[in-house]
């Protein structure tokens, strides 16, 4: 019998800046692994139904688009799931249990669970998913430390254990490492947050004091890059507020 | 298609400028001829654009688009949420921790 795997609690977005990962074998879950290493088969959140859920005509499959504060993402119902967007509306704050998946690079959630929940439970997730993270940074740290040192998977497995740290966190290290290269070579990665982070880069690098023009914004990352992406990262970094516009088309980074 | 979210301000950060924010505060002041709320968060206040009249005091969630107009900043509500009973104090001291953690 295939075993069903645990929910995390998470924010949206640390689902984002993590990996999608769909093993080979078809009868295992697919997965987000998050730049600490946390293998995220189900997510539990808290968000607020940010437009009125739509069903197609036949009730087969439905979507929802949500909001943690964090980011956003749209939720998926199939079949017999497709009663539960029955149940919500915009502008309630539901708290879902989903399983995750991918659509043309964009995260998705498949939702199995979900159920309107007073404010204060916003709070109560917000807290559990950063106890979670806190936890796992510590974990990764030191696993990372373990693997730098041992070399030898297998033994710095054994180590970990004894340590007791979860020797899955060693696994995950070398599967991250994996899709790092991998990512770079192919450029697999989420493209928003990946240009978002060359044109950040771009603006240090440029800047003498007084911002830059988008202009050599764009002549600096024309070689990889549409103009007209690099222009939605721009406005997405402003609207952000990780840049400002001192003057009329000049970019600053705003720490 | 880039999705928008939501950005947790509180109203006096609001600039204006942003794509959507969202923040809690308390209805201090309503006009019903133009269904425009006042909420105050105690570091500002802000008006509000809303298709409901929410009675004073009542403590709102909003998420919405903010703009400028006659030098005054207005949020075109796309979300009010009815957060009574909401314990701001302890919401604020777990964003703190957010801020810590993830930046």
């Amino acid at each position: 019998m295939k075993k069903r795997m645990p929910s995390s609690r998470l924010s949206l977005a640390e689902i984002h800046k993590g990996y999608f990962v769909k093993p080979e074998d078809d009868f295992a879950t697919n997965y987000v692994i998050t730049p600490d290493g946390l293998k995220v088969y189900r997510l539990k959140g808290v968000a607020t139904v940010m437009a009125e859920p739509r069903l197609s005509e036949d009730n087969t499959y439905g979507s929802v688009l949500l909001d943690d504060g964090t980011q956003s993402i749209v939720a998926l119902v199939f079949r017999e799931n497709t009663k539960l967007l029955k149940s919500v509306k915009k502008g309630d704050l539901i708290q879902f249990m989903a399983k995750l998946s991918e659509w043309q690079g964009k995260k998705q959630l498949n939702l199995e669970a979900l159920s309107i929940v007073p404010p204060n439970m916003l709070t109560l997730h917000r807290a559990e998913s950063v106890l979670t993270t806190i936890r796992q940074k510590k974990h990764f740290k030191i696993a990372q430390k373990i693997y730098e040192e041992e070399k030898n998977i297998r033994k710095a497995m054994d180590r970990a254990k004894k340590e007791g740290i979860n020797p899955d966190l060693i696994d995950a290290i070398e599967e991250l490492n994996y899709l790092l290269e991998y990512a770079e070579e192919n450029r697999i990665f989420d493209s928003d947050t990946a240009l978002e982070l060359r044109v950040m880069e771009a603006i240090e690098k440029l800047d003498e004091g007084d911002g830059v023009v988008l202009d050599l914004i764009l002549y600096e990352l024309k070689d990889d890059h549409l103009a007209d992406d690099i222009d939605n990262a721009v406005r997405e970094l402003l609207s952000r507020g990780d840049l400002y516009e001192p003057r009329v088309n000049y970019f600053k980074k705003a720490i | 298609m880039k999705l928008n979210y939501s950005l947790e301000k509180e109203i006096r950060e609001i600039k204006g400028d942003e794509t959507l924010v969202s923040f809690i505060g308390v209805v201090v002041s309503i006009d019903p001829s133009t269904y425009m709320l006042i909420l105050d968060d105690g570091t500002g206040a802000i008006s509000v654009s809303s298709d409901t009249l929410y009675s004073l005091e009542k403590v709102l969630r909003v998420i919405g688009t903010p703009y400028k107009e006659g030098g005054q900043i207005i949020v075109e509500s796309e979300v009010i949420q009815d957060f009574s009973d909401f314990n701001l104090e302890l919401f604020r001291k777990v964003q703190q921790l957010q801020k810590e953690v993830y930046q």
